[in-house]
């Protein structure tokens, strides 16, 4: 059995509208979820806030989580990422990024879908590791902090182009990394 | 696999899962991965390769007011009413066999998983306690769980005797044996206690909790005067 089982099990019943369920999931994720929305926000009332509309729609669309896809803590995860990038976006104006860049091939296989191992952490900081060092920041900065690519360019400084093209070939270095 | 995206799709996904995007580019990724499966699939595989990098974020425990709000906005509605599913026996038989067993279960494979890093188990002494308190021989008709994190005791009361005007207050036994109030409970339903900084941290593994019938307003006297109805001791979850 594995973490994510468990939390699998506890969102399905979530989806059935399992108030204890729903309670207990709160109790084992609402401190790390409560950590990543605070790290993007770097406010405390917002963040609260935001924690409560993450929970919200956690408890409204349960039943939309596929266990067959995304594992039930990244699902979690990008729930409490987005909805905190949403209002740290709204208290700012957005900036343009859509100038055009050439793409750089993808031609790799999708990402294994892999659940959550207890290695996984490590593993990514493995991978990471092995990145070009510009690379691995660019990313892993601009996941944490929910930085848009104008953002990271700001807090990087360097061209807006520059950071795209860190972060896309660092994506790709990374994913081949993972699914060696 | 998802030959049939575009490399410009594949890395739009990608650029959404990131959190990168803004405005136009980020208005067609949340379309597109509402309405598009194969889009979907690769946003997920990528939000699943870098959720891992959470594991440098530190837990913090949100106020206890958090939740109190989510519940109110969650299931409000439900918890005012006096009987429903949610309070009839065969509920609670349930509760007591199957969620206590799978949250245990649950706990227990989060709590030995340290490597994990996502969702990282609480440090000793700060593990949720709950109590499930029956009468002998009878279907759990409370239970609680406190959570030492926040200080927030929550109270589940199954549907209690409509026609008695008595009303269940809630006890803790401390090792001296003198019970001490934690405060009355709703007649059915769920609600929350707000402790005193003495009566949480006299709350621990083991501490016996129980629940007498008391003249409306609570007892006069400080200490229990009607007929306890349950009692359990806390135990770790």
């Amino acid at each position: 059995m594995s973490t994510s089982a468990d939390i699998d099990k506890l969102i399905a019943r979530v989806a059935l509208k399992d108030r204890d369920a729903f309670k207990l999931l709160y109790e084992l994720t609402s401190a790390k979820l409560f950590g990543v929305c605070l790290r993007i926000l770097k406010d405390r009332t917002d963040a609260e806030d935001v924690l409560q509309e993450v929970y919200v729609k956690i408890w409204n669309k349960a039943d939309r989580f596929s266990t067959g896809h995304a594992s039930a803590i990244a699902w979690l995860a990008s729930i409490a990422r987005n909805q905190s990038i949403d209002r740290y976006r709204s208290r700012r104006p957005a900036s343009d990024t859509t100038d055009e860049m050439p793409d750089i091939a993808d031609d790799g296989p999708s990402p294994e879908n892999a659940m959550l191992a207890k290695d996984e952490s490590r593993r990514i900081n493995d991978c990471l590791d092995e990145l070009d060092a510009k690379h691995a920041a660019a990313i892993r900065r601009t996941y944490l902090s929910g930085w848009s690519y104008q953002e990271a360019a700001d807090e990087l400084e360097a061209p807006l182009n520059t950071v795209r093209t860190w972060i896309r070939r660092g994506l790709l270095s990374l994913r081949d990394c993972m699914n060696r | 696999m998802t030959q049939e995206l575009s490399d410009k799709d594949k890395w739009l996904a990608a650029e959404y899962a990131l959190g990168v995007l803004e405005r136009d580019d980020l208005r067609a990724a949340e379309q597109r991965a509402d309405n598009d499966p194969a889009f979907r699939k690769i946003v997920e595989d990528w939000q699943q390769q870098m959720t891992p990098m959470l594991s440098e974020v530190d837990p913090v425990a949100p106020p206890a007011a958090v939740w109190e709000k989510i519940e109110a906005r969650t299931f409000g509605e439900v918890s005012r009413q006096t009987t429903s599913l949610w309070d009839s026996l065969s509920f609670w038989r349930g509760l007591s066999g199957v969620s206590v067993g799978l949250a245990t279960a649950a706990l227990g494979v989060l709590l030995f998983l340290p490597g994990i890093g996502v969702f990282t188990s609480p440090p000793d002494g700060s593990r949720p306690l709950i109590a499930t308190l029956t009468a002998e021989g009878q279907a759990p008709a409370f239970v609680a769980r406190f959570d030492p994190a926040t200080g927030a005791l929550f109270v589940r009361t199954s549907a209690g005797d409509a026609t008695d005007t008595r009303v269940p207050e809630l006890w803790l036994i401390p090792g001296d044996g003198v019970p001490r109030s934690l405060g009355l409970l709703a007649g059915a339903g769920s609600g929350s206690l707000v402790l005193n900084r003495e009566n949480r941290s006299a709350l621990a593994d083991g501490i016996t909790l129980a629940v007498s019938l008391e003249p409306a307003g609570g007892s006069p006297t400080g200490a229990p005067t009607g007929p306890v109805i349950a009692s359990g001791k806390l135990q770790p979850l």
